[in-house]
């Protein structure tokens, strides 16, 4: 997750794991404090498209 | 340009054909593994727009961990599946992203292939954008491919003076006879050369093989 950061902004991410299983963080969230925007992690695959992604 | 040449259009068409994509691109490109057998190993890899898959398990053989992004979910569900099948998952993180903003922190990668993507980025901006940040993310000497679609292929032939700007709509056929249009950007030598150039990167071989060009890039 050290290498991930906001594809909007490039700040630091915080990460909030809601599920785990073994080394693996199955469901949780990215929190990007500048853009307060939580990025999704679901089914193990953080899903950091850019809120405006079109 | 084309209508409906949106980022968001063209993955959600992955989306859409992801199962049949994966029934009928199988087998990984020869010139993909040329590459991937000519590096050094290294410590992390990205398959950028990853589609299936098929080319991860080359990659894990010299990366540490192989990051796998595409901008369709249903492409990296299958791109999971395949990649548990060969007992490779502990070795690949999947990453759901806009390759034309790529949400990765510099100097991370030892290496990258970009293949067959980076011609369904809309605009100019958006693929000079691309190459831009990856130049950035690259260890300083790091080497990257990126291929993309000629623009003088037979299939579109008569089309070619038609399609000045290179931009058009390639439908995929699915089982049941229904089309589907994808967006492409179709690429000259010249351009492909100018494009790598302007984002920083150097172009080392650059070459024609089949329909595609194949470009190897250094980071400086």
């Amino acid at each position: 997750m050290d290498i991930l950061c906001c594809p909007v902004c490039k700040s630091d991410l915080e990460l909030k794991i809601e599920r785990e299983d073994g080394d693996e963080i199955v469901t949780g969230d990215l929190f990007c404090p500048k853009c307060d925007h939580a990025f999704k992690i679901e089914d193990g695959i953080p899903n950091l498209l850019p809120p405006d992604f079109k | 340009m084309v209508d409906h040449a949106s980022k968001s259009r063209t993955a959600e068409v992955f989306d859409r054909i992801a199962e049949h994509f994966d029934l009928t691109r199988r087998s990984p490109w020869r010139e993909v593994l040329d590459f991937v057998e000519s590096l050094e190993s290294m410590d992390l890899a990205a398959d950028i727009g990853c589609g299936n898959g098929r080319h991860i398990p080359y990659l894990a053989e010299k990366a540490g961990k192989v990051l796998a992004v595409d901008f369709s979910s249903e492409m990296l569900s299958v791109a999971e599946r395949n990649v548990d099948q060969v007992g490779l998952s502990g070795k690949v993180i999947f990453l759901l992203a806009d390759s034309s903003r790529l949400p990765l922190e510099e100097g991370v990668l030892g290496g990258f292939i970009y293949v067959a993507a980076l011609h369904h980025l809309p605009t100019d901006a958006e693929r000079l954008v691309s190459l831009e940040s990856l130049r950035r993310f690259l260890k300083s000497g790091s080497k990257g491919l990126i291929s993309v679609w000629a623009l003088d292929q037979p299939r579109f032939e008569g089309l070619a003076e038609a399609v000045t700007d290179g931009d058009i709509l390639v439908p995929w056929t699915m089982p049941d006879g229904k089309r589907i249009d994808r967006f492409y950007h179709l690429f000259r030598e010249d351009e492909l050369r100018s494009l790598i150039e302007r984002s920083g990167l150097a172009v080392g071989k650059l070459h024609r093989s089949r329909d595609n060009y194949f470009a190897e890039v250094v980071s400086d």
